[in-house]
């Protein structure tokens, strides 16, 4: 198995750790080696893109460059922080003049990018490097029975130029979540964003938009959701407390982060799996899976 | 750039892509905040980058509501690029002095601080602890405050007063 | 060797204001009149009306001329019609030359008027220099066979064969499907009127079968075509029926026995036919054909068959070719329907309750398989409400960017033919436009709608399917309204694209035509010549040549007929003499073996005898020069395209301002008349480039290259169509590996590479030259002047060695 150069970003290692540390014990069973990158920082975050592209450019090409400088790829949990390294690096591949003034500024702190560095997101090394084939035969309890709503997030698969999946009927989540003995329940409006991007700038969009998703998906009939991004997590996980259903209740729907499930479908007890941490109660959906055990 | 000018080049480039559009609303059909939002609306924002007025949209809040999903883009029967577009006012914007969005320059101040969005709590250390987590590195924020000197991000945020 | 006493006449035509608007036509009149040879130099309004053309054949008797240039639009408009003015004012129609400075010129450069004109000048100039040299040629005139083929039995080939057949003359109808009818046949009702579509067809197709002219060839295939306008000969391979069609007499017998069952495409795949089958009852011809794929081979047909006393089954059959000659041949090969499941947010394919518009037409079919019961696959259950959703794949630049012409119609003719069937169903069309251009289809739109049709002027993002009901939900933005909709209905029916036929590509090339940039048949010329292709002799009828309804391609396929019929109504017909022929004097088949001439032809044209010179066969010379080109002895030459007439104009164009200057050679099928597009599109470029037409990129030796360097030019390019679409089949092929080996040998020579270009692009990409023309200049411009000519100069011995050693 390959090693990569974990890209961890902000808002995992220091809102979401649970899912830091779900993601590491995954792919540990799987022999996938996770060197830390020194002094990376902030990919940098979409907000700057708006503000000063140039910038953003610069500091998403320093990130590059020290994983170029370990002589490895970059493996990332976060759709924003793929998003980011993986845009910025297939334009400064293509375009040379735009490299040449990006090294000119990187120059000032000794750095420089030269294109030899790939990014990947998590979905990428498990659906690709361990393949799932491997990940089904590591499946010992799977979790029959349970309707999973599988949220993709946006920037997996948009813009089409990140070459992940299909950009509007993406398949690799959903078969992620088959082979753990779940089925992916189809919800309408599965496309749509969980609103992390906008939820800043205005609060009342940002909830609108999780009732909204939520909505359709307990419509669907989903057990809970599955998300591969710590922004859809809090979105979906956090701001599900904030917010009322149509009747005026809370949803209740427990969201995982992908490893979660499958460590749970290879065996894990849930009690290794700080699920206390998540801000929406997983009791329910624990018991489900764990009540055929 | 401070003047209220926005070279024609400029203009033109944007407005030659918006041009493109023939009104036919996929992108409004997909727009997760045009659905549950009605001050948001693409298909009108791309009709007055043409029509109406580019300074209005400019300095319009509008723009900043976009979540960019890109889902506009990837349905855009005629290739207008809109999250795109979108992204590249921001940035006329801001380089006219536009204010961006409060929630923007919190989380980039403590960037330039730290080097990362959030910052390093005892609470989240020892969350980190339990799950036998690493301590987290620094982030290199001297490079990074070095890499950002003069820049519009550092005029815009850094500098900037409060938040 | 440029005859003693040439006599030129220059008439610099207006052509109203699309030339003298840009061009100051006096000042290119006036310059002219000082060339060496020319005697009378004019402008005028109108070169091609009647005054202007008598004014030439006055001018000839009153200054004895004996060659005219005209300065006006593009050679592929009017030299024709000039060959004739010169003719009947007494000169020989090949010693006439025509400067292109209206598509070339006026029209893309009209932001710069001074510079257009110097232009001009140059234009004309080298017009005169090409006419100096030109020979009287005397046309060919070849005997034509009366007769002709359709390809593709469709409405228009159906029409266009009766047409001819009915005008006497013998008619081979071949169709690729083993029944004649088409896409109409499938058809339920036709837009406007609500015509039954088989029941206006069938008779058509009987009176196809009856004609004595027609021989109707089915199950069968244009494989290869050889000649030219009046002289095509043509092999068609049959393919097996494995039932003898004398034998067959339709019973069906065979059919009630068979075993086997497999989607009938016919019907969209809603229903089944047998692996032994007919299309559909009203099939032409009334023959059974076996789908070996699906035939188990349990002969159980070939029994019943035998009971029925007729043996006409036969599952030995073999393929077969015919070949037979005729004068013309009309295309009228029709369209495919794009595969919307292509659409993938439109989950057809994957949601059982999409469906396409076809499907629904056989279904609303009193005769299909739902028997005018329309139906939702997923439960058999009659819809409540249904969507149609238009422009699936259509005006899409990640689909077809091209509107696909006849669909808002027909989905206005489905939802009516549904409404009036199923009054209360509730059925939407969703919408971007609704183009009902012409007669009756507005008012039909107006029916609709008074019918209680809803319409909804928006284009879903996406279809989604509730896994419980089979039920779908379009979101849109519903426009007219101005806030977002999600529409739930039982069933969605999609009015996707039209593309081109399958095979439209293969056949482009056995006929050697052009197909546009959307890979449909392209036409000589858009307005004036919408049925002809650029090939003489070849027309095209129907949606072959781009989308079109019933009135449309029907009109189209009298109207090709009509052009077939001015030809093979004649005995002769009258062949440009722009033919290669040896000097054998100078042919080295004579000492050594050599044949290189004939390998490079692809209509084997020449004849090589070991031991004497290579001959020409004329009427199998098509012109496009390669083998003048890569004769190793240079004893080949092409008439009105010599050596010297090709350099003179090298020359003429590089006397002023070299360093500045492009020399293109364009190619006559594709590259210029790009250029020509270019022009008549109106895209604005640099002035730079001077067009050097040759009939085929073949032509181009490379001692016109060094040639042009070593007269100073700035930059050179060659151009010529696309590889497989090369008019003359292998022209471009050589050409490139002649001239390839050039930007090596340049370099060596000192001449940046990049100054040397060679590009290959369509009859249809006007965009794609101007924007190359621009980066040439561009190219140009960096470098400068001086850098040109320094390396021109430096190059100067080295090229001079190259041209002194021959060939």
């Amino acid at each position: 198995m390959p090693e990569y150069a974990l890209f961890l970003g902000c808002m995992i290692p220091l809102r979401l750790p649970y899912m830091e540390s779900s993601a590491r014990e995954l792919l540990k069973r799987f022999d996938v080696e996770l060197i830390e990158m020194q002094d990376a920082g902030c990919c940098p975050e979409p907000s700057l893109k708006s503000v000063d592209d140039e910038t953003w450019t610069a500091l998403a090409a320093r990130n590059l460059s020290i994983a170029e400088g370990m002589g490895l790829d970059i493996l990332t949990l976060c759709n924003g922080c793929f998003e980011t390294l993986k845009t910025v690096d297939v334009e400064l591949k293509g375009d040379g003049k735009l490299k040449e003034r990006v090294n000119k500024r990187l120059a000032a702190v000794g750095r420089e990018y030269n294109g030899k560095t790939d990014v990947k997101h998590l979905v990428e090394v498990l659906t690709g490097d361990i393949g799932l084939e491997n990940l089904a035969d590591a499946v010992e309890k799977p979790l029959e029975g349970l309707r999973v709503a599988a949220h993709y997030g946006c920037h997996l698969i948009r813009p089409n130029s990140l070459e992940v999946d299909d950009p509007l009927r993406p398949v690799l989540l959903d078969r992620l979540i088959e082979i753990t003995g779940a089925s992916s329940v189809p919800y309408f409006k599965r496309n749509l964003c969980c609103g992390a991007g906008v939820s800043g700038v205005d609060d009342y969009t940002g909830k609108a938009l999780v009732r909204y998703k939520l909505g359709w998906v307990d419509k669907a009939k989903a057990d809970c959701m599955a998300v591969v991004c710590p922004f859809c997590m809090l979105q979906y996980d956090l701001t599900q407390t904030l917010v009322r259903n149509e009747s005026g209740e809370r949803f209740n729907l427990p969201i995982f982060y992908y490893p979660e499930m499958l460590l749970l479908a290879m065996g894990a007890e849930s009690k290794e799996l700080a699920f206390d941490m998540h801000r929406t109660k997983m009791d329910q959906v624990l018991e489900k899976i764990q009540g055929g055990r | 750039m401070t003047s209220d000018e926005i070279p024609k080049e400029i203009v033109d480039s944007v407005r030659s892509r918006a041009q493109l559009c023939f009104g036919c609303g996929v992108c409004m059909g997909g727009c997760p905040v045009a659905r549950v939002n009605e001050k948001f609306h693409p298909r009108r924002l791309i009709r007055d980058l043409v029509f109406g007025s580019f300074m209005e949209v400019l300095r319009g809040e509008t723009i900043w509501l976009c979540a960019q999903c890109h889902i506009c883009s990837e349905t855009c029967p005629q290739g207008v690029g809109i999250s795109e577009i979108i992204v590249d006012l921001r940035n006329l914007a801001t380089g006219i002095g536009v204010s961006p969005p409060e929630s923007y320059i919190g989380n980039l101040k403590q960037l330039a601080e730290t080097g990362r969005t959030v910052p390093v709590s005892s609470r989240v250390e020892r969350l980190r602890n339990r799950l036998g987590l690493d301590k987290l590195g620094p982030a290199a924020a001297e490079e990074i405050r070095a890499l950002v000197r003069d820049t519009k991000f550092e005029e815009l945020i850094v500098d900037k007063e409060g938040a | 060797m440029k005859p003693d006493d040439v006599r030129i006449g220059v008439y610099v035509c207006h052509c109203g204001l699309n030339i003298a608007a840009v061009v100051d036509c006096a000042q290119v009149a006036e310059a002219s009149a000082k060339l060496p040879d020319v005697v009378v130099s004019k402008d005028y309004r109108y070169m091609c009306s009647d005054p202007g053309q008598e004014m030439i054949k006055q001018d000839i008797e009153k200054h004895d001329l004996n060659r005219v240039v005209v300065a006006a639009c593009s050679p592929r408009m009017h030299e024709p019609t000039f060959r004739k003015c010169v003719e009947s004012g007494g000169i020989n129609p090949f010693l006439f030359e025509m400067a292109n400075i209206r598509e070339m010129d006026s029209w893309c450069h009209s932001k710069v008027p001074e510079e257009a004109t110097e232009k001009a000048k140059d234009l004309v100039a080298m017009a005169v220099a090409k006419a100096r040299y030109l020979r009287p040629l005397d046309t060919m005139k070849v005997p034509v066979t009366p007769s002709s083929l359709v390809i593709g039995g469709g409405v228009a080939g159906i029409h266009a064969a009766l047409d001819l057949a009915d005008m006497g003359y013998k008619v081979y109808l071949v169709e690729r499907s083993t029944t004649i009818g088409g896409k109409m046949a499938q058809l339920d009702k036709t837009f406007p009127t609500l015509d039954c579509s088989i029941c206006i067809l069938g008779p058509k197709m009987v009176e196809v079968d009856q004609h004595p002219n027609i021989e109707l060839v089915t199950n069968a295939e244009v494989v290869k075509v050889d000649g030219y306008i009046g002289n095509f000969h043509v092999t068609v391979r049959k393919n097996p029926r494995y039932v003898d069609e004398e034998l067959c007499n339709g019973c069906g017998e065979c059919a009630n026995v068979c075993p086997i069952e497999v989607p009938n495409t016919y019907e969209e795949a809603l229903g089944p036919r047998k692996a032994i089958y007919v299309q559909f009852p009203q099939a032409i011809p009334m023959r059974f054909t076996i789908d070996k794929d699906a035939c188990i081979e349990c002969y159980k047909c070939v029994d019943a068959c035998y009971e029925q006393g007729r043996n006409a089954i036969d599952l030995s059959m073999t393929p077969e070719e015919m070949e037979f000659d005729v004068g013309t041949i009309t295309v009228a090969t029709g369209y495919d329907m794009y595969d919307p499941s292509q659409v993938k947010e439109y989950g057809y394919g994957v949601y059982d309750n999409v469906v396409t518009a076809l499907e629904i037409e056989r279904m609303v079919n009193a005769a299909g398989p739902t028997f005018s019961h329309v139906v939702r696959p997923s439960d058999r259950e009659e819809p409540k409400t249904v969507a149609f959703v238009t422009c699936v794949g259509s005006r899409d630049e990640r689909a077809q960017i091209y509107c696909s012409g006849f669909c808002c119609m027909y989905t206005l003719k489905n939802a009516v033919l549904l409404k009036d069937h199923f009054p209360d169903m509730d059925i939407y069309i969703i919408f971007m436009d609704m183009r009902t251009n012409f007669k009756g289809y507005e008012e039909f739109y107006r029916r609709a709608r008074k019918m209680g049709i809803k319409f909804i002027r928006g284009h879903p993002d996406e279809i989604f399917e509730d896994p419980e009901t089979g039920n779908l939900i379009l979101s849109l933005e519903d426009l007219s309204a101005g806030r977002p909709l999600d529409l739930e209905v039982e069933m969605v029916v999609l009015s996707q694209a039209v593309v081109p036929s399958k095979g439209t590509k293969e056949l482009s090339q056995i006929l050697t035509v052009s197909t546009d940039s959307s890979g449909f048949f392209l036409e000589s010329h858009p307005k004036l010549k919408p049925v002809d292709a650029a090939t003489d002799g070849i027309y095209f009828a129907g949606s072959a040549q781009g989308p079109k309804d019933i009135p449309y391609s029907v009109a189209q396929a009298s109207a090709a007929a009509s052009r077939s019929a001015r030809v093979i109504s004649h005995d002769e017909w009258e062949i440009e003499p722009i033919i290669a022929y040896v000097d054998p004097d100078k042919c080295r088949n004579t000492t050594v073996k050599c044949g290189v001439c004939a390998t490079k032809c692809p209509y084997g044209a020449i004849t090589v005898v070991e031991g004497q010179a290579a001959v020409v066969t004329p009427a199998k010379c098509h012109g496009c020069g390669t083998c003048v080109a890569d004769c190793p002895s240079n004893a080949i030459s092409q008439q009105h395209f010599t050596d010297a007439q090709i350099i003179s104009q090298i020359h003429a164009a590089l006397e002023k301002d070299p360093e500045n200057k492009i020399l293109g050679f364009l190619c006559n099928w594709c590259s210029y008349a790009g250029a020509d597009l270019a022009g008549i599109s109106r895209h604005q470029f640099p002035p730079n480039l001077r067009p050097i037409r040759v009939m085929c990129s073949g032509r181009v030796k490379r001692e016109f290259v060094y040639e042009a360097f070593l007269k100073g030019a700035g930059m050179v390019m060659v151009s010529g169509c696309h590889f497989a679409d090369c008019h003359y089949i292998t022209g471009n092929y050589n050409a490139e590996k002649r001239i390839k080996p050039l930007f090596r040998i340049l370099e060596r020579a000192g001449i940046n590479p990049k100054r040397f270009r060679l590009e290959w692009f369509s009859a249809a990409e006007g965009e794609y030259y101007a924007r190359i023309t621009r980066e040439m200049v561009d190219f140009m411009g960096e470098l400068g002047e001086d850098q040109i000519r320094l390396e021109n100069e430096k190059a100067g011995p080295f090229l001079e060695r190259m041209l002194n050693r021959g060939a």
